[in-house]
């Protein structure tokens, strides 16, 4: 706190009002125009970009369950998706936050990327903006987003109530996110835009504006016009849409088998199971032996809800070599190998390992109960 | 059978002769009647069911008041004691109206999170028996996120309290389109508790909540529920900007009450030194709590609450070996919630037999009847007094309540003013809503939540502030509208009680363990742990082995210590600005803004018991500074009190301001509704702006809650009440219950009492002979 807050309040309410500088706006319209913008409405641009970079396209249609369970059974073509970013002028929620440019991508039939992109030159124009957004975003199948389901689009519907516009029907929602979360989250930890492109595309962006910058240049754009930090922005805005294009398609390959990249096999069969379950199952079969047990893990989920129980069985030595793998290594011994002594063994290296679980990380109603389960097993398994 | 019991055991109580010597007065409330209405004819016909399956077959004069005026949409605030069937005045017409309107929504407040919870348990038990398939959800921080949907989505009755309102609700307003545009009432139940700074932030959390309701196009009404306060019309609409009528008569029955007025013995009459309140109140809690009266023992703070449970403990160890039936427990804030609702439940089932506690238990959590309170000291307000008396009383019976005096000079005015005291006109509760750093902050959230337009009213000063806001760049204006330009969340910064968000984590470290024992605001830790001090925990001590600040965390180790520590708080000020000067003539009567500057930067060892000073140790920390209001007296050499002082040598002088100042803040709670402890003063023989003797006292609230203004206009009656307290007194030469303690320095000057007198007396005539008061 500098100087008294009421003193100040005074000083402003003598001050006399400033008028309003017309000449600034002017200016920022002759900078959009310069860098490539339309005006399109009052106060709102449009800027269109065509790149001709994508190595593979896809031409047949696209199953969408891949991407989300919700999707089972609907597909759409390539060049029927839309791929969706904001940029906004905060990191939080709530009403306050508003997005301020938007890009939506899209691929043409011959394999071009063109990305379009709209900006609004101050807050009023904002109702003009989110009208001509929602014609675009409602033309394709889909959209496809990062991130999108817990930032883009709740931002969207936010706004929209803010304007009092109602959105109407829109296509279905595809946040990219959920996959890549599968697919890489293992491999590469950080399954940031950022770090995908780095990964799967070789990507690497120089003098790029980090999203957390975003805010405070588009508020000194609007005090003061300073458009060549606005120009990183719509940058990197057009550039997360390409990014995104590219990205589905790859993790679209992926999950089909199409394309090899490194991710976690236990992940990708997850994928793959709402696609295809025979692939899936491919998939972890190929890893049995080959990881720390969580193939077989996966796999053993998949066989007991198609009630493959001996199939299931068998996997026990693959298991990882904890309690239910020692416990299931028990079952297995016991069941199929008729080896009343090795399944004893494993039952009480399971109690072991159980005892220890329960001590170090507190005993829960599960543990008691299978420390139970366990005790009376090897009670029985005794009295051979 | 059990009543008769308790009514003849208070009458042991009090003709005790080790009570009777200090028993000043008694004065008795008398039983009343109940008085009914009947239930309303149109009421819906499942809730008209449900009531009388509960067995109720009439409603008390003040439900059916309030049924009356909310079906007429009036905004009405309803004055009612504990235990008189206040909820069901909103209960009713809300539920009656959900019924009826399947759009309809309601909003029930309440200022902690614990009251939310008691109140849902009882809610969800009515609409149960009236088989209503209303969901009515909790929606605080403690609420889990699945559950938040669905309290957004198809909750009718939301229960929350003003800090969720605040922070969580009215920003994300969009989630809760439904619930705002079917708003059709607001509940308001703890009135009383939103006063001073708290109060002042909560009015502008009403008025966004107005805001964004009009926005949805609702228009919801007001029901309002208070404990006595002397201005519940005013306060309620200075909270909700509208106009209130008020329902005062209640017909619920009301058992007698006792109201005992103790004085503590003295031990040095020269001196007017007594006995201490604390050790009093703990010895007449231990005679009732031997009888078997369950009793609640309020002390003044934190510490007190600990050491006077951990006493009361030990006297119960020594004496009952094998009789451990009584049990008394320490509450207090800085418990740990889990803590705090097992000692809430062990009164409930009679399991605690007494319980010391700070106000936290001022408000309506359910604990049920005690048979009687011990108040130890003047609890700091009107209001404050009666609740805590209400926390004695049970439906039948007699209850006692009794107030031990402490040597302060306002409670040795309420021992000889009793009826002061019984009088029907409680103090008034005060808010400022204007106040620049809370007004302001509620701008931005705001703000944050709608566009302003040109010409919308929000408050008195909008317009300087949006502006005020734009020139900082938080707003833009544009288009005629003044939108949020800022990456941040407003209302994640701004805390509605001085107690913030950020808070101080205590841990006990000790035998390696880390588990957190309680919490504590910045400015009070600096204050009560800092590192050497002891910090006492459920009737444990623990010393602060480091306070680090900018982690917020605290670490203690238990060890066992036979003293405790107190900081010594300095303060330096800078007079900023005189805005003010209602008054000059033979005085300089001051309002303005201060800076204050204080640090505590030693700590003094007082031995448990004796309160003997048995050392001092250093603290090392950064001061507190803040901006604020103050009040100021300057003796400009016109009058005759400048005169008197001018008359006086250097440090006699000195020792009458001291004696004045202390008088001054002692005195002004009667008449400004504050605590003791919202104000700061300071004297200065020559000051540093006004180069004159001066006197300050300032509100300890940034940027004021109206406290400094309020001070110039009572002067007057703050001084007479003042005087009146010094001829009343019975010391020689003034003592801790009239002029405070000397410092070491005056001891010179026997009769201060005398000078400071004087000095009151010609402040009072250079007032009135310019036309003042």
């Amino acid at each position: 706190m500098g100087t008294s807050l009421r003193a100040r309040l005074e000083r402003i309410r003598s001050m006399e009002k400033q008028p309003k500088a017309a000449a600034l706006q002017t200016d920022k319209q002759e900078k959009l125009s310069a860098a490539g913008w339309q005006q399109t409405a009052d106060g709102l641009w449009e800027r269109q970009d065509k790149s001709h970079s994508l190595a593979a396209f896809e031409t047949s249609a696209i199953k969408l369950a891949a991407f989300s369970k919700n999707l089972a059974g609907r597909e759409a073509l390539l060049n029927n998706l839309c791929f969706f970013d904001f940029e906004t002028s905060g990191l939080s929620g709530g009403s306050g936050n508003i997005a301020f440019l938007a890009a939506v991508g899209s691929f043409t039939n011959n394999g071009d990327f063109v990305v379009r992109q709209l900006f609004m030159e101050d807050y009023p124009y904002e109702a003009a903006f989110l009208n001509s957004l929602l014609s675009l975003l409602k033309k394709p199948a889909a959209i496809v987003t990062y991130n999108g389901a817990s930032f883009d689009m709740p931002l969207l519907n936010v706004r929209l109530a803010m304007n009092q516009i109602s959105p109407g029907k829109l296509p279905a929602h595809i946040d990219l996110l959920h996959a890549a979360r599968r697919l890489f989250r293992k491999t590469l930890g950080d399954c940031s835009l950022k770090s995908l492109e780095t990964e799967l595309l070789g990507l690497f962006r120089h003098n790029d504006i980090p999203g957390s910058e975003v805010p405070a240049v588009w508020f000194d754009f609007l005090k003061t016009g300073n458009m060549a930090k606005m120009e990183n922005v719509f940058r990197h805005n057009a550039l997360d849409v390409m990014s995104l294009g590219r990205l589905f398609v790859i993790i679209y390959n992926a999950i089909l088998g199409k394309v090899i990249c490194t991710c976690d096999e236990v992940g990708l069969a997850s994928l793959q199971n709402s696609l295809d379950p025979q692939m899936a199952e491919n998939t972890l079969k190929d890893k049995l032996g080959k990881d720390d047990g969580r193939a077989a893990m996966a796999l053993a989920k998949l066989y007991s809800k198609n009630n493959r129980k001996t199939e299931r069985l068998a996997l026990a030595p693959y298991y990882p070599e904890n309690f239910h793998g020692f416990y299931a290594r028990s079952i297995y011994a016991e069941k199929l190998l008729l080896d009343s002594k090795a399944s004893l063994l494993y039952a009480e290296r399971a109690l072991g390992v159980l005892k220890a679980d329960a001590e170090r990380f507190g005993n829960t109603k599960t543990r008691s109960i299978m420390l139970d389960r366990v005790r009376r097993k090897i009670i029985r398994l005794k009295g051979y | 059978m059990k009543t008769a019991k308790t009514d003849n055991k208070i009458k042991e109580f009090l003709s005790d002769a080790d009570v009777a010597i200090g028993l000043k007065s008694i004065k008795k409330l008398p039983a009343q009647a109940a008085s009914f209405a009947e239930l309303p004819e149109n009421l819906n016909a499942g809730l008209a069911a449900a009531m009388k399956a509960r067995a109720y077959e009439k409603l008390y004069i003040h439900q059916r008041k309030a049924w009356d005026f909310a079906m007429q949409r009036r905004d009405f605030v309803v004055l009612t004691p504990t235990a008189s069937g206040k909820t069901l005045c909103y209960n009713l017409p809300v539920l009656h109206t959900l019924m009826e309107d399947p759009e309809a929504r309601a909003l029930y407040l309440f200022p902690t999170k614990a009251l939310s919870q008691d109140q849902q348990a009882e809610l969800n038990e009515l609409l149960e028996s009236a088989e209503l398939k209303f969901p009515a959800v909790t929606y605080d921080g403690d609420t889990p996120r699945a559950q938040r949907k669905m309290a957004r989505e198809s909750a009718r009755i939301v229960i929350s309290n003003p800090d969720m309102l605040h922070s969580g609700i009215l920003p994300n307003h969009t989630k809760w389109i439904q619930f705002f545009a079917g708003l059709k009432f607001i509940v308001i139940d703890e009135m009383h508790s939103y006063r001073g700074v708290f109060g002042s932030h909560v009015a502008n959390v009403f008025r966004r909540l107005l805001r964004i309701a009009r926005h949805y196009g609702s228009d919801p009404v007001f029901i309002l529920c208070s404990a006595t306060i002397g201005n519940p019309v005013e306060l309620a609409e200075a909270l909700v900007g509208r106009k209130i009528d008020a329902i005062t008569e209640n017909g619920a029955p009301r058992p007698e009450k006792i109201i005992a007025f103790y004085n503590p013995p003295l031990v040095d009459p020269v001196q007017g030194i007594r006995r201490s309140s604390a050790d009093e109140s703990m010895r007449l809690s231990a005679k009732l709590l031997e009888k078997g009266v369950r009793t609640i023992l309020f002390a003044r703070s934190r510490l007190k609450v600990e050491i006077l449970a951990s006493y009361l403990n030990k006297r119960f160890s020594n004496i009952y070996n094998n009789n451990n039936n009584i049990r008394v427990e320490p509450y207090r804030s800085g418990l740990l919630p889990n803590e705090r609702r097992n000692i809430e439940k062990g009164l409930r089932d009679g399991t605690v037999s007494g319980v010391v506690s700070t106000n936290a238990l001022e408000l309506g959590i359910d604990i049920g009847g005690l048979d009687a309170a011990i108040l130890a000291a003047w609890p700091g307000s009107m209001s404050s007094f009666w609740q805590q008396a209400g926390r004695a009383g049970r439906r039948q019976g007699q209850s006692l309540v009794v107030f031990v005096a402490s040597a302060s000079p306002l409670d040795q005015f309420y021992i000889e003013n009793p009826e002061r005291c019984m009088e029907a006109k409680a103090e008034s509760a005060r808010i400022d809503p204007e106040n620049p750093y809370i007004y302001t902050d509620h701008v931005k959230c705001a703000a944050f939540e709608l566009p302003f337009k040109e010409g919308e009213v929000f408050g008195s000063e909008l317009e300087s502030v949006l502006d005020f806001l734009t020139e900082g760049g938080v707003l833009r204006q544009s288009g005629g509208r003044w939108f949020w330009a800022s990456a941040s969340y407003p209302a994640e910064k701004i805390s509605l009680r001085s107690a913030s968000a950020d808070n101080i984590v205590i841990v006990d470290t000790t035998k390696g363990q880390n588990s957190v024992i309680g919490e504590m605001d910045i400015p009070s830790a600096k204050e009560l742990v800092f590192d050497d001090a002891i910090y006492i925990h459920k009737g444990r001590q623990y010393v602060v082995q480091k306070l680090d600040i900018e982690n917020r965390h605290c670490f203690v180790e238990a060890r066992e210590t036979n003293y405790y520590t107190d900081a010594v708080v300095k303060n330096d000020l800078k007079l900023l600005s005189e805005d003010e000067k209602p008054f000059g003539g033979l005085l300089d009567l001051v309002v303005g803004d201060i800076l204050v500057r204080s640090s505590a930067e030693k700590y003094k060892k007082l031995r448990f018991h004796s309160n003997e000073n048995i050392g001092y140790g250093e603290i090392f920390l950064p001061p507190e500074e803040m901006q604020t209001r103050t009040f100021a007296i300057v003796f400009n050499n016109k009058g005759q009190a400048a005169l008197f002082l001018q008359s006086l040598g250097e440090m006699e002088s000195a020792s009458c301001l001291a004696g004045f100042t202390s008088m001054l803040r002692s005195m002004a709670p009667l008449e400004l509704l504050c605590d003791y402890q919202d104000l700061g003063t300071a004297w200065r023989l020559r000051d540093d702006h006004f180069l004159l003797p001066s006197v300050y006292i300032w509100d300890r609230y940034p940027g004021g809650t109206g406290l400094a203004e309020a001070m110039a206009q009572k002067l007057d009656a703050i001084l007479s009440a003042a005087y009146k307290r010094l001829e009343h007194c019975d010391c020689q030469y003034g003592c801790p219950s009239c002029i405070g303690v000397a410092e070491e320095r005056f001891s010179n000057f026997k009769d201060r009492k005398a000078s400071v007198n004087r000095l009151i007396k010609l402040v009072l005539t250079d007032l009135h002979a310019s036309g003042q008061g």
